[in-house]
Order: C-alpha cells, then sequence, then structure tokens
C-alpha cells in the first residue's frame, strides 16, 4: 500500500512542472508568432510622417478661429485647431497643437502635448515641447527641450543648448549650435555651430581623445602622414592615419581609430572601438563604431546629393562647423561641442 | 579494465556536457547582463550595392507566390535587385507559377534546373554562375521577407570585414501544435541569446543559409558550395571565418519561417542538419585550427560548434553505459555523478537551445506566457539526441565508404490559398 501510494505521489510530482505547460496547450495565452512588421521600411523621418498622416485630417483651409475638438487618435485627446498662433511667455499648453500656418511661441513655453504646424515653427527660448512637426522651418531658441521627436519639413536651426530627445529629422538643412544633445539627426546636411553659438574655438588633443579610455596605448599602427592607399585596410589593433593621408578604401579597426587632420577617405570607415576625425578629414562613406565617434571641427562626413550614417554606439560628439550629409544615431549621447 | 573503461566513459560525459553547460552560461549572461555590440542595420545609405536574391526550390508550389509577392513589394531600388528562384528538379506547378512572375516582373529570373544533380549547394553554385549582384541574400522558400529587409542586409556588408550576414528566424506557425511552438522556443533561444551572444563576444555566429547573405567574390573564390556537404551553411561559416572573413548576426533583421508541424519532417530535418554539420567537422577541424585568421576565442568557439553534433551520440552511449554500471551493480560508485550527469545535460541538450536560454530570449522578447511550456522540450531533447546520433552516424559512413549523400528536402505545411 506504501508503495502503491509513493508510487502515486512520484507520478504526481513527475507531472506538476507539466501542468502550466498543459494549460498553455489547452487555452492558449502566448501562442501567436513573435511581431513582425511586414511593411516596415528604414526612415529616420518616420515619426513626423506618422504623426502628420494621423493629424492632417483635422485641419481645414477656412479656419478662422480657433476651435477646441475631440480627437479620436489612439487615446481620446483634445486637439487645439487654429490659423497662425503665438503663445505667450510662460504659458502651459495641455492639448494637441494642430497651427494652419505658423507657431511662434515665446520664452518658457510649455507643449505638454505634440505640435503640427504647416508653416513654420518658431520657439523662444527655455520652451519644453512633448513633440513637433513643421512642414516650413523649424527654430528651437536656446535652452528648449524636446521631450521625443522634432521633424522639420524645410530646415531647422537649433539654438545653442538644446535637448532634441529621440532626435530632429529634416527635409533640409540643420544648423545646430553648441551644446545640444541628441540621439538622432536627420538632415541634408546637418552642420555644427551656428550664429550665436560664440566665437571661440575648442582645442583638442588627439593624443588625449584616443587614450582616453584606456590608460596606454599600446600597439598603434601608423599610417605615415601624406600616404595614399588604394585599397581595404583592416587592423587588428589601434590605428593612427596621420596627416593629409587620402585612403582609397574601407578602413576597419579591431581597436581605436584615429583619423588625422586633412585626411581623406574615399570609403566606410569601422571599429570595434572609438573613432576620432580629426580637423578638416573629408570621410566619403559611413562612419560606425561600437564607442565613441569624436568628429572634430570642420571635418565633413558624406557628400552633398547622398546619404551618408555617423553611428557610435557609446556616443557622438561633434566638433564646430562639422558637415554630416545624412543621418546620425547614437544609443548613449549625442553632443555638439 | 572493461568497468574502468565504461566509469571513464561516463566522466568525460559529464565532462563534455560541463563544458557546453559552461559555454551556454556565459552567453546567456552576456545577453542578459553584458556588453551587447550594434549591428551595421542601422547604416542609412543611398549607395546601396547590386544583390541577387537567391531561393532554393524544389516542389515549392504551396509557399512560392507568397515569397514572391514579398519579394516584389521590398523597398529595394529595382534597377539594384534581381531575384532568382532556383526550380530545382520540381515535379509540382513550381516552374509555372515562377514564369508566369518573370513574364509580369523583369526582376524575376528564374533558374530552371531539370537535368544533373538535385539539391541546395548544387542549385546555388548554378545560380551563382549566372548572378549578377555582388550581394547573394538567399532565402528559403517558405520563408517571408518584409518590405524592408533587403536594405538592412545590403548596409551590413559596408564593413568590410564581413563575408557573409545572418538575420533572426521567427516561426509564423507556432499556434498550430506542440511541435511547432517547441521550435518557436528554440530559435528565441537560439537566436535572441545564442547568436547574438556570439556576435557580442566576437565569436562564431553562423551563418544559417536562409535569412542570410554573403559576398560573392569571395564565395566564388573560395570554390562555392561543396555539393557533398548537406549543411551548405555551416560550411560557408568556417569556409569564411578560416580565410579572414567574418560572419556578422543582425538580430534585428528578422523574417518568419514555416517550422515543420509533424515530428517525422523534424526529424528528418534534425538528421539532415546533423549529417552536413558532421561532414562539415570532418573536412574543417584542422583548417580551423591551423588558420591564421582566427583569434584564440574564436577557435575554441569554433570547436564547440563544429562538436556540437557529436554531443548526442556521445550523450546516447553516455545513457547506455550507464545502464550497464547500473546492471553490474557499479552504480553506487557514480551514483552522485550520474546525477550531475543528467542535470547538466538537461540543462544543455534538453534542446539546441538550452533552457535558460529560451527563457531570456523570451524575456528580452517580451512573450514570457509560452516559458509555461518550458518543461515539454524535454520531448524535443529525446527526439533530438536520436536523430541526431543517426545523422552523425550516417555522416561517419558517408566518410568511410565515400558515399554520395542526397539531399532530403523539409516538406511545406502552408496553405496555397492562405492570405500573406
Amino acid at each position: 500500500m506504501l508503495v502503491l501510494a509513493a508510487g502515486v505521489l512520484w507520478v504526481i510530482l513527475l507531472l506538476i512542472p507539466f501542468l502550466p505547460g498543459i494549460l498553455e496547450l489547452r487555452r492558449p495565452r502566448d501562442a501567436a508568432p513573435l511581431f513582425i512588421d511586414m511593411e516596415y521600411t528604414k526612415d529616420p523621418g518616420y515619426f513626423g510622417k506618422s504623426f502628420r498622416g494621423v493629424i492632417k485630417k483635422y485641419l481645414r483651409s477656412d479656419l478662422l478661429h480657433p476651435e477646441l475638438m475631440s480627437s479620436a487618435l489612439s487615446r481620446k485627446e483634445k486637439i487645439l485647431v487654429s490659423p497662425s498662433r503665438t503663445v505667450p511667455a510662460g504659458r502651459n499648453v495641455n492639448h494637441i497643437l494642430c497651427i494652419a500656418g505658423d507657431l511662434i511661441s515665446e520664452e518658457k513655453a510649455y507643449f505638454r502635448k505634440e505640435i503640427y504646424a504647416t508653416g513654420h515653427a518658431v520657439l523662444g527660448p527655455e520652451n519644453v515641447v512633448q513633440a513637433l512637426a513643421a512642414d516650413g522651418t523649424v527654430t528651437l531658441g536656446m535652452h528648449t527641450s524636446v521631450l521625443r521627436w522634432a521633424d522639420a519639413g524645410q530646415a531647422a536651426d537649433i539654438r545653442a543648448g538644446c535637448n532634441l530627445g529621440v532626435g530632429l529629422s529634416c527635409g533640409g538643412e540643420i544648423r545646430i549650435a553648441r551644446g545640444c544633445s541628441f540621439q538622432r539627426l536627420y538632415g541634408f546636411p546637418i552642420v555644427t555651430g551656428s550664429a550665436d553659438s560664440g566665437s571661440e574655438r575648442e582645442h583638442y588633443d588627439l593624443d588625449s581623445i584616443a587614450t582616453e579610455r584606456r590608460n596606454s596605448v599600446q600597439d598603434v599602427s601608423v599610417v605615415p602622414g601624406g600616404t595614399k592607399i588604394e585599397k581595404d585596410l583592416i587592423v587588428k589593433n589601434n590605428l593612427r592615419i596621420a596627416k593629409n593621408c587620402i585612403i582609397a578604401g574601407n578602413i576597419k579597426t579591431y581597436r581605436g581609430l584615429v583619423i588625422e587632420e586633412g585626411v581623406t577617405v574615399k570609403g566606410n570607415i569601422f571599429s570595434e572601438d572609438d573613432i576620432t576625425i580629426g580637423e578638416h578629414a573629408v570621410i566619403d562613406g559611413n562612419v560606425f563604431c561600437q564607442g565613441r565617434v569624436i568628429i572634430r571641427g570642420d571635418a565633413q562626413i558624406g557628400q552633398s546629393g547622398k546619404l551618408k550614417s555617423v553611428i557610435g554606439k557609446s556616443s557622438v560628439i561633434l566638433g564646430r562647423n562639422v558637415r554630416v550629409y545624412g543621418y546620425i544615431l547614437t544609443e548613449g549621447s549625442g553632443i555638439v561641442r | 579494465m572493461g568497468l574502468l573503461i565504461l566509469k571513464a566513459y561516463l566522466l568525460f560525459v559529464m565532462f563534455v556536457m560541463l563544458l557546453y553547460t559552461l559555454r551556454h552560461f556565459l552567453f546567456t549572461l552576456n545577453r542578459a547582463f553584458g556588453e551587447q555590440r550594434i549591428s551595421c542595420h542601422d547604416i542609412v545609405d543611398s549607395d546601396l550595392p547590386a544583390i541577387s536574391v537567391l531561393i532554393p526550390m524544389h516542389n515549392e508550389e504551396r509557399t512560392v507566390a507568397h515569397i514572391l509577392n514579398r519579394l516584389i513589394s521590398v523597398d529595394y531600388p529595382l534597377d539594384r535587385i534581381e531575384i532568382i528562384p532556383i526550380n530545382d528538379h520540381s515535379a509540382d506547378k513550381t516552374g509555372e507559377v515562377l514564369d508566369h512572375y518573370a513574364a509580369k516582373y523583369p526582376q524575376i529570373k528564374p533558374l530552371h534546373r531539370s537535368s544533373g544533380e538535385r539539391g541546395k549547394p548544387v542549385g546555388l553554385n548554378d545560380a551563382l554562375s549566372i548572378a549578377q549582384g555582388e550581394i547573394i541574400i538567399i532565402f528559403d522558400a517558405d520563408y517571408l521577407p518584409p518590405r524592408g529587409i533587403l536594405r538592412d542586409m545590403a548596409v551590413c556588408f559596408k564593413d568590410p570585414e564581413v563575408g557573409a550576414l545572418m538575420g533572426r528566424v521567427i516561426p509564423d506557425n507556432s499556434f498550430k501544435n506542440l511541435l511547432t511552438r517547441l521550435l518557436d522556443l528554440e530559435r528565441s533561444g537560439g537566436y535572441q541569446v545564442d547568436q547574438q551572444a556570439r556576435f557580442n563576444l566576437k565569436l562564431i555566429p553562423q551563418y544559417g543559409g536562409t535569412v542570410a547573405g554573403f559576398r560573392k567574390q569571395p564565395v566564388m573564390a573560395l570554390g562555392g558550395f561543396n555539393p557533398t556537404i548537406l549543411a551548405e551553411d555551416t560550411e560557408l561559416t568556417f569556409k569564411l571565418f578560416i580565410n579572414g572573413w567574418k560572419v556578422a548576426y543582425a538580430n534585428r533583421i528578422e523574417c518568419y519561417e514555416e517550422a515543420p508541424e509533424r515530428w517525422d519532417v523534424r526529424a528528418r530535418q534534425i538528421r539532415r542538419w546533423a549529417r552536413g554539420h558532421t561532414q562539415v567537422m570532418f573536412r574543417y577541424l584542422f583548417p580551423l585550427v591551423q588558420s591564421p585568421h582566427l583569434s584564440f576565442t574564436e577557435k575554441i568557439d569554433g570547436l564547440f560548434l563544429l562538436f556540437v553534433y557529436t554531443t548526442s551520440p556521445v550523450l546516447l552511449l553516455g545513457i547506455c553505459d550507464s545502464f550497464v554500471l547500473f546492471f553490474l551493480g557499479e552504480m553506487q560508485i557514480l551514483a552522485s555523478a550520474l546525477v550531475f550527469l543528467f542535470l547538466t545535460s538537461l540543462n544543455t541538450f534538453g534542446n539546441f537551445a538550452p533552457f535558460y536560454q529560451v527563457g531570456i530570449a523570451s524575456v528580452i522578447d517580451g512573450a514570457t506566457n509560452r516559458l509555461r511550456l518550458l518543461p515539454f522540450l524535454l520531448f524535443n531533447f529525446f527526439i533530438n539526441m536520436w536523430y541526431v546520433s543517426f545523422g552523425f552516424a550516417e555522416a561517419v559512413i558517408d566518410l568511410i565508404t565515400r558515399r554520395k549523400s542526397v539531399w532530403d528536402k523539409t516538406e511545406r505545411f502552408r496553405s496555397t490559398g492562405r492570405d500573406i
């Protein structure tokens, strides 16, 4: 009898781990395939386009006065549809704005919801905006914060000290001043530095930048200044490409890569560590690394009429008057020095 | 003496299992807490390479229209793409469907093969000889490529060291039955954790032969695919690594596949994989060790990868060994060690992705209810062990007798009328 009871108990204990699975098979809660968006295509301006697609239906051409209406977005929201509008200093705006014309705000306005303007959007200093799409130009005053994203149809002028949240996309040129932070930028081109960003120049010590994350840099391969190489370079340690070299190929390094002043690279550059690009260097291709990308003043990535990317996993640091034709992305912090 | 050998073998089995357990724990910890490398697919570039999309097909009338419909709607520039479905001795309506599509879409250029040998490697070699693209992308016929996938794949080859690329496979029929749900779990662990961790740790991510791509020039220079090997994907992985190229893994490049819905079909598939993989092991073991292009850790991981299908027959023999020892009355000596053996075996080889890998993968994917099925992976374990052992034995016989292996195609289950 005891043996029988022990046997039954053994079978029960054996089956217990399977019970949740049997329940899942009989009444599935998680049987659907993992989701893949089959229509997804890569578009750095996706947020702006998607928002416009949803919000445009609320606009009317005969609008003379603001009207507050309920929208049927993903959740019920109040939406203020208005002709061109100026938001006074310090005002809190608690509903979505849909402007048939220009939007102007004075200092310290707080937009808690998204904004769409068919014209230009000129935000004063120290504004806070949830998200902003404008078909014309977007100007963000000094120290303005974008909590999610911003998208400009024509051009964007970002004054000093702005925080661009997830990112800024633009159909034309982005001018972005020093002290701004971002995760993604997409523009044709993206140019750092603006009229109000001050005239003093920062001086970088290339060696200190390259060694900041290590106590010493050993095993450095050096391409001597003025060298011309017409093939791909794949280097398993650190690589320094000295002044005025021309590399007509791609570069890949397993450790840090320092490209000095005046170097031209016709291909793409990849690194498993940091990439530092010196002043007046010209990189025709993409820049991609698992560490930091540091681009010093007057360097150029990509070329007019083409679209290239600068991707640094840890951070992207841009000096003054850097010009990038296309896309900048980082998982960490993007900063304009 | 015989008893000593039996005991020594059991200890050897435990040691092997322990090594693989440690390896997969390392992968799981890396994926859960370690530094994650980003993949090149985030690059946005207006200069896209010319690509050729090859789709090996044998009697694929159930799936051919689905994959072609997906591929004609991709966002890749039309002047930079050609689609080459390889109609490999099909006896059904695959050829007719292909000709119908080719008449409508100039980028579709079917390759009809009705003479010569049949099989994926031979078909790929023939297609490579006519492909114009510098980058070759491969999908099996049951796959459903998303609209933006080709761009994401093509830009990964901007890295001059990347010889091949592998994306993530997700079953689209996971809801069908217990088997498809278990395979779904297995795929999650295998890609979300195993492949990504190997990519993170700069080891040997595996080119998997579908949702995958490679550079045409080096592959042609290395002789294309060996028609006598049933695992052309594993062969290419090792061929590239040994010759100084890398395989990149991009976890965000995802594509649906159809998982086998019957155990017998799955058994044949796994048997073919084991046979092919073991053929690769015999051929590439020494070149791997001798290659000047691989780091020490890459070589170690390469060895683990080459021997992975060997563990099933080793374990099977270990279980038989333990029975013999039991009836000889010697189990008390190894009792505690035996418990350890079974624990580590189940930990590691309960399926192709150990259960802790599956667990972490499901958490990362945000799909945790499916973890309730985890104990059922025990069934997969026994099926895998049995049929992998068969495949291994076949590969050994292939080596000894130099006989030719025949490609055994995986049966499809999709309904032709299904909306995709």
